[in-house]
């Protein structure tokens, strides 16, 4: 069996491309088949595994400007929070790709991970999963619906990646091309802003991206080696990313 | 030595308490687990075979490339067409929601005479009734939303049939040459939020400056490389300020900000309501990175244009003209509002008669020119899934209507059938991103399945001569209707306040 060399899969966000239309946000809960809110949802309790803030730079009108900022699960790639505190080994690191999987079937409903996890990107399920009726025809084939009482969040699509890994053994080959294997949220944004790719693979516009000098990680003091990186040009973004 | 009451009890306990350090309590757990999550209340994605399918999107006039993922016939995602020449592979939200938007629950089911169900053949008597009693100083009239379809001729043809028909749009032959433009002034038209096709217009942000006048703080305003905060019913005089500030005349200090830019950053266009006057300042149109004609021009009247009290008989899809407009225009007494709709909100609050029509994805239908093309253009947009029983396009309604036996898909056909026979333009093919002159197709039957499984044709660009003069509104699409996932925008996540 031919050994695939181990990826790193990350992101670049552009912040000063993104105009906070949400397109990612409703494609990734088409993807992974997370359903619409109850009507007592609220931003806590509601699921979204990307979540788009606004924030504004303080200043008065007319001179105020808003940003807005994409969060996800950053992907720790160090001792990652929310990994280290789980006590049913319900998230793993995949040592293959990177991408910090969660599985719900392990998953107790502790919410350790919530309490951990320094960006907020896990979301507990209060609520069965339930679609308007007849929507549950649109569901996405390739994944699986939670249940109640367990923890959920971005896996960069992992179904996308299990579809690309097939189509790649039927073509013969053990690896990925680049750009083969997409996350939702990055082929909906209309502004282009996010780039994915292998953080391993030094020629991708990715690796390039994240070597620029406009280009942080949100909360990088905290040494847990995110993989979600994120650009902009405007000081005042990067000092409120930062705070 | 015997096995007594208190060894067994020893056993229990010991044996509870070592359960609990094996793996035994957690797999059960994990186990259960997995039952609850195959519970028969548990909703299961639908298995069958997986196919990609093209179509174009009819929810705006955006007119954006679609290929849709699909389990058997039912679409489960959709996505852009990359590289389509209008929209750039983007679709908005709500247009990645769309194959949603059956499952809403607001939807027009049968024809409401007055709020009652009918049957579709009463609803064709009596509307038949209502303009034949039309009388001598009255108006039949259809007021088309996107002016310039095939369903835009059955209705012309229509009204042309009756004694006081009138046709009413809202036309704008005018592309916008976004790709050359370097300055956007904006009167509160939402450029980063919903104008045109998002991924034309975000493709080239970075190429033009973006200055919004509006009074509320909008998303564009928050984006806009200068905001302007006006009074509400300020543009007007503004947009004069500005054009004093071009002409290097002194003026309000923001609007000489705002001329400053402009000149700074030429070709630059205005847009929205009353700009026309500012456009003629800036000498926008018929120029490289202005507005530029094209060939789909077709006269109409405007609606506010319609004396008073004068329409007897009203037909219209959804569009976006305020009810107050309209019902001015509306005899004092017995007149008769017949919108074509898919949604019980909306115009369908007001109509004594409502036809329920089918939705984006369940009917085939024609998307026009993409809005603010520079150029003519055309695709089909197929039905792929059902439409469910009562429902009828509006085109169909109309042709019913006016006791025309020929369908709607022959007069799509017919159309296509035109663009072969005038030979110009070329077909851009979604699949795989290819584009063909017209010519090179072998027949109309070529062109026809071109464009029905996934394609848009596209003129030429038209020699621009003369002067031209801008229409002074521009004209905007109706509200959206929401898929139930919307919610993670305005309910979970309190990105869009509604």
């Amino acid at each position: 069996m031919t050994k695939t060399k181990p990826a790193r899969y990350g992101m670049a966000i552009d912040l000063d491309r993104c105009t906070g239309c949400g397109a990612c946000m409703v494609a990734c809960a088409v993807e992974n088949n997370v359903p619409p809110a109850r009507p007592e949802a609220t931003p806590r309790t509601g699921i979204t595994w990307m979540r788009v803030y606004q924030i504004s730079n303080g200043a008065e009108s007319p001179d105020t400007r808003a940003a807005f900022i994409p969060i996800l699960c950053q992907q720790c790639g160090h001792e990652t929070p929310c990994a280290a505190v789980c006590p049913q080994e319900a998230v793993e690191v995949d040592p293959a790709t990177g991408i910090v999987d969660q599985m719900p079937q392990r998953c107790l409903g502790c919410r350790y991970c919530m309490t951990a996890c320094p960006y907020h990107a896990r979301y507990f399920n209060w609520w069965d999963p339930r679609w308007p009726a007849g929507m549950e025809k649109t569901l996405n084939p390739d994944v699986a619906t939670r249940m109640r009482g367990v923890v959920e969040k971005c896996n960069f699509c992992h179904g996308r990646l299990h579809a690309a890994r097939t189509r790649a053994a039927a073509e013969g080959r053990s690896e990925l091309r680049p750009g083969e294997y997409v996350p939702a949220c990055v082929e909906a944004c209309p502004a282009r802003a996010i780039v994915f790719g292998d953080l391993n693979d030094p020629e991708s516009e990715l690796a390039r991206l994240a070597r620029d000098g406009h280009s942080f990680r949100i909360l990088e003091r905290l040494g847990t080696e995110p993989k979600i990186y994120y650009r902009t040009e405007r000081a005042w973004v990067r000092e409120a990313a930062h705070a | 030595m015997g096995f007594t009451r208190r060894d067994l009890l020893k056993f229990t306990g010991g044996a509870t308490a070592g359960l609990v350090f094996t793996p035994v309590p957690w797999s059960l757990l994990r186990d259960t687990a997995l039952v609850s999550e195959n519970w028969p209340d548990v909703p299961q994605p639908a298995r069958g075979e997986i196919r990609t399918r093209y179509t174009t999107c009819t929810l705006c006039p955006a007119a954006c490339g679609v290929r849709a993922r699909s389990v058997g016939d039912q679409p489960v995602s959709l996505a852009g067409v990359p590289e389509h020449p209008a929209s750039r592979g983007a679709l908005c939200a709500n247009g990645l929601l769309a194959h949603q938007l059956p499952f809403c629950t607001d939807r027009a089911p049968r024809p409401l005479a007055n709020g009652r169900a009918v049957s579709m053949e009463q609803a064709v008597a009596r509307i038949r009734a209502a303009v034949e009693a039309c009388g001598a100083n009255e108006s039949v009239a259809f007021l088309d939303p996107r002016p310039g379809r095939a369903a835009s001729l059955v209705y012309r043809r229509y009204l042309a049939g009756l004694a006081h028909g009138v046709y009413c749009a809202a036309s704008n032959p005018f592309g916008i040459d976004l790709e050359n433009t370097r300055a956007i002034v904006s009167f509160g038209v939402p450029v980063l939020d919903g104008w045109l096709s998002p991924g034309r217009v975000l493709a080239v942000r970075s190429q033009f400056a973006l200055i919004q006048i509006e009074p509320e703080y909008s998303r564009t305003a928050s984006l806009a490389d200068l905001w302007v905060p006006i009074v509400p019913g300020g543009e007007a005089a503004f947009a004069g300020a500005v054009e004093c500030g071009l002409r290097g005349e002194p003026t309000d200090p923001a609007a000489e900000r705002v001329a400053r830019m402009l000149l700074d950053h030429k070709p630059a266009i205005a847009i929205g309501t009353g700009t026309d006057k500012l456009n003629a300042a800036l000498g926008s149109a018929g120029r490289p990175g202005g507005f530029l004609r094209r060939r789909d021009v077709a006269p109409a009247t405007e609606f506010a244009d319609l004396p008073d009290h004068s329409v007897r008989v009203l037909f219209t899809e959804e569009a976006s003209l305020t009810w107050s407009l309209i019902q001015s225009k509306l005899v004092a007494r017995d007149a008769v509002v017949v919108v074509l709709t898919s949604w019980l909100d909306g115009y369908a609050r007001h109509a004594d008669y409502v036809i329920p029509a089918p939705l984006y994805l369940e009917s085939l239908d024609e998307a026009a020119t993409p809005a603010g093309s520079t150029v003519a253009g055309f695709s089909l947009s197929p039905d792929l899934i059902a439409a469910p029983q009562g429902t009828m396009a509006p085109p169909e309604f109309m042709l019913r209507l006016a006791g025309d036996a020929t369908s709607y898909p022959d007069i799509l056909k017919q159309r296509v059938a035109g663009l072969k026979k005038d030979g110009r333009g070329s077909v851009f093919t979604y699949a795989d991103a290819k584009s063909t002159r017209v010519r090179d197709v072998a027949s109309a039957d070529d062109l026809w399945k071109l464009l029905l499984a996934g394609a848009v044709w596209l003129d030429d660009p038209l020699r621009q001569t003369g002067s031209i003069t801008l229409p002074a509104d521009e004209p905007c699409a109706p509200a959206l209707h929401r898929s139930p996932l919307m919610s993670k925008l305005d309910q979970e996540s309190g990105l869009r306040k509604v």
